[in-house]
């Protein structure tokens, strides 16, 4: 009984762990920024749904939704949720501030942040130069050729740094690029600075000039506050040197500085919502349209590549895709886009789209691609149209897929056209295939399957190795098997003609087999026995084996049994003979 | 009896509480997204992914389920994880595209990047073109034979296709298995000079954006972005594409 209440009791704060009450909490960056600083805020929501960020008001500041994040974390057998929306608050004046508590709903209760503090102070190191006080060793300038552009219009500004030609420059650190203060514009990356010449109020100087486009996000007034750079420079104590000359004895202070701009204003028109076509989709600028397509015959149900490039000078990086249209007896698909800058900037570019398409019945022409944008010197919408391309579609009719018809609205009228949110293909329900994120070379397998041919080419090495010697040493053996022969033939054989044949073969053969080796070097028994290097004794032995051998089979004098004795005396000769070789 | 209800207790964990982890698959993951559980979906994708079941489709399910969830940052970076499980599993990366879209990331990949995608084929090609050549090598330097001209070209155009193939296996390294490439997950990114809020912004990274990471400290990761600057950004804010 006690047993079962203690895994009762287990059980229970097994689930009331699993189940965790939401909770909410709001975080600053910082507490104190100055008026050029905007700080993060963040709202953290655990364990709980909320899709809606809280809408947050403060006096004084000006807090805009920046995005939304989300994680799921599993810890102790329990998964959590963290939902953080993050703001961006931009003191808008001095002084010190409240953020009042947020509230956010979930399942059907209110929970609420506490409120938050930001103290804004004034920040006084604005140094900015302008050209018209030339005579600081250095300053910065923003040059903006118009005042007034449309939203979305790209304008394209130089940042100008001026140094005296006594004072050595270089970014700090390197690589770092201008940064502006404002809101409601964007920049494009900078290219890198090029650096001239420059005469101003008869003074020579350096000049770093970064380029950069810069579009108005919204309509109204663009306050650009300046745009600062930091530079590591060197300037010479005293002023010995002449101007423009570089003296390289003279002494240098190396300070970090931040150089300003001046400021500038745009009048950031909104674009007209009079005639705005239907396929206007955000691109301004002055822009041209050409179509392609491959192959020009195909079958239903085959992919075709039609790609669609737009060429001109605007904002490349804001354009969507055309829309098609005539795509009767065609299956769209999300088309890729790659966009080849034509300028350092990227203002004048070729933008291409391709779409994936699918006939779905023999057809002959291809949909037609329809591009709006609004050309800000023109100050009107343009409607570009592609002719139609010719296509030979052979081949059945695909089975249907469209879906079900959307329903009108209550009175049958049609309504308004929502904006299609983009969607994602459907998740994948086959069985799914093992793969593993190491390389290939770090994987087992292919050094097992580089092994297995490496195996292979050792052994056909060894065999072929082996089946060299083995030709080599051919002669050798054969020679040690017929004095194998004849030493058996010794042992056993009473025929004295025979046996001493026999003893004299091997003498022979002892000096075939040392001399094999020596190319064109060939002795006789005789050579050998009168050579100096033969003890004296061995030598009358070994010649008296010789002379008993010619007498005996070839002059067949003497006996024709061998003894014992005779035997003993020829193996005698013929080890001796050996250990003397 | 002490002893007794620990061994319950055990009993209970391991066979009472882990079935809901143990009976995960594959299938009841599906179902849930099919039925529109999304997050129901999404945990029951992320305990395959921890249980090492890694596969392209795993991948490739867990970022649709993060789509639907809202967060196109989490669900670029499984698209991407599919896809170098399988860098022909064309739905991710159609789907890539329209979360990259969402995010407004138009950065175009490079071609190391685009090539690196295919960083596994080119040890493989090297490897097969290696073995080729040396099997050629035997009846190519014989000094006469038959089709000697046909076993010289062969084992000539081996070896060309072995440096080639070797040499871009060299220059594209690990490719996308790149165990230190991560992708910005959360928004209002800034790559910073040092590791704090206050320190100034280097530039601003978009969702999506690839970076190389190179250390960490704390909660800052220091990283390389892929407009090649360095700085500093919190490690919360990027996970790597390799889990």
């Amino acid at each position: 009984m006690k047993s079962l209440l203690g895994v009762l009791i287990l059980v229970l704060g097994i689930v009331t762990i699993a189940v965790a009450e939401p909770s909410i909490s709001a975080s600053l960056s910082e507490t104190v920024t100055d008026l050029d600083h905007p700080v993060q805020l963040e709202i953290k929501i655990e364990n709980a749904r909320v899709t809606r960020p809280p809408t947050i008001f403060a006096n004084g500041l000006s807090i805009n939704f920046a995005g939304t994040s989300s994680r799921t974390q599993i810890l102790n057998f329990r998964a959590s949720t963290i939902t953080t929306f993050t703001y961006i608050v931009t003191p808008t004046k001095e002084g010190t501030y409240d953020i009042p508590p947020v509230e956010v709903s979930a399942g059907g209760k209110t929970y609420r942040t506490s409120s938050l503090t930001l103290k804004v102070i004034h920040n006084d190191s604005n140094n900015a130069g302008h050209p018209g006080t030339s005579d600081k060793p250095y300053f910065g300038e923003l040059v903006v050729p118009k005042d007034s552009a449309y939203v979305g219009e790209q304008i394209p500004i130089e940042l100008r740094f001026y140094f005296n030609q006594r004072i050595q420059y270089q970014p700090y650190p390197q690589g770092q690029y201008p940064i502006f203060d404002g809101e409601g514009f964007v920049t494009k990356k900078y290219p890198d600075p090029s650096e001239k010449q420059f005469e101003l109020n008869g003074r020579p100087y350096h000049v770093v000039v970064y380029k950069t486009a810069l579009t108005g996000v919204k309509p109204g007034k663009l306050e650009l506050q300046s745009a600062t750079q930091s530079f590591l420079i060197s300037t010479p104590f005293g002023s010995r040197s002449s101007p423009g000359f570089l003296d390289p004895f003279e002494d240098y202070q190396q300070q970090v500085v931040d150089v300003k701009t001046n400021g500038a204003s745009i009048d950031i028109k909104a674009l007209p919502a009079a005639d705005r076509p239907a396929s206007f989709s955000g691109a301004v600028g002055d822009f041209t349209l050409a179509t392609s397509a491959q192959p020009s015959k195909t079958r239903t149900g085959d992919p075709v590549s039609m790609k669609v490039e737009i060429k001109g000078l605007g904002n490349f990086d804001r354009m969507e895709q055309p829309k098609l249209t005539n795509i009767e007896g065609w299956r769209t698909y999300q088309p890729s886009e790659e966009t080849e800058a034509l300028d350092d900037l990227g203002l004048s570019a070729v933008k291409t789209f391709s779409y994936p398409l699918v006939a779905e019945k023999p057809v002959s022409n291809l949909p037609i691609v329809e591009f709006s944008y609004f050309d800000p010197n023109a100050e009107k919408y343009v409607t570009l149209k592609s002719s139609p391309l010719n296509i030979q579609v052979d081949g059945e009719r695909l089975p249907d897929l469209s879906v079900p018809p959307v329903s009108l609205g209550a009175q049958g009228a049609p309504q308004p056209k929502p904006q299609p949110i983009p969607d994602v293909l459907d998740i994948q329900t086959r069985p799914p295939a093992p793969a593993s994120f190491l390389p290939l070379t770090a994987q087992p397998v292919f050094w097992i399957g580089q092994a297995i041919p490496a195996g292979g080419f050792l052994l056909l090495s060894f065999g072929l190795w082996f089946k060299n010697a083995r030709i080599a040493s051919l002669p050798h053996r054969t020679l040690n098997r017929e004095k194998r022969a004849l030493w058996k033939k010794i042992d056993a054989s009473d025929n004295r003609p025979e046996v001493l044949q026999a003893a004299v073969r091997i003498l022979e053969l002892d000096i075939v087999a040392q001399t094999r080796s020596k190319a064109g070097y060939r002795k006789s028994l005789e050579d050998l026995i009168g050579e100096e290097g033969l003890p004296a004794d061995l030598r009358s032995d070994v010649r008296e084996l010789v002379a008993a051998r010619g007498a005996t089979v070839y002059g067949h004098l003497g006996s024709e049994f061998l003894t014992e004795e005779e035997r003993t005396r020829i193996k005698s000769v013929l080890n001796r003979w050996k250990a003397a070789a | 009896m002490i002893t007794r209800c620990f061994l319950i207790a055990a009993w209970c964990l391991s066979f009472g509480m882990s079935p809901a982890f143990a009976t995960v698959t594959w299938e009841a993951a599906n179902e849930a997204y099919q039925h529109g559980k999304y997050e129901e979906a999404k945990v029951d994708y992320i305990q395959l992914v921890e249980r090492r079941e890694y596969s392209a489709d795993l991948f490739y399910n867990l970022g649709n389920a993060w789509f639907k969830l809202g967060d196109p940052g989490r669900a670029i970076l499984n698209y991407e994880r599919a896809l170098v499980l399988n860098p022909r599993l064309e739905e991710a990366r159609s789907n890539l595209r329209t979360a990259l879209k969402i995010v407004g990331n138009d950065d175009q990949p490079t071609l190391r990047e685009r090539i690196g995608d295919y960083a596994d084929y080119f040890p493989l090609v090297a490897s097969i073109a290696f073995w080729t050549a040396a099997v050629f090598f035997i009846p190519a330097s014989r000094k006469q034979g038959s089709f000697i001209t046909f076993w010289r070209t062969a084992f000539i155009a081996a070896i060309f296709v072995f440096v080639g193939s070797a040499g871009l296996s060299f220059w594209v390294g690990s490719g996308s298995k790149d165990p230190n490439r991560a992708l910005v997950v959360e928004s209002a990114t800034d790559l910073k000079y040092g590791p704090a809020v206050t320190a100034r912004p280097v530039e601003s990274l978009q969702i999506g954006q690839q970076v190389q990471l190179i250390s960490e400290r704390g909660a800052w990761t220091f990283c390389r972005a892929s407009t090649d600057s360095l700085g500093w950004i919190p490690t919360r804010k990027a996970e790597r594409v390799i889990p």
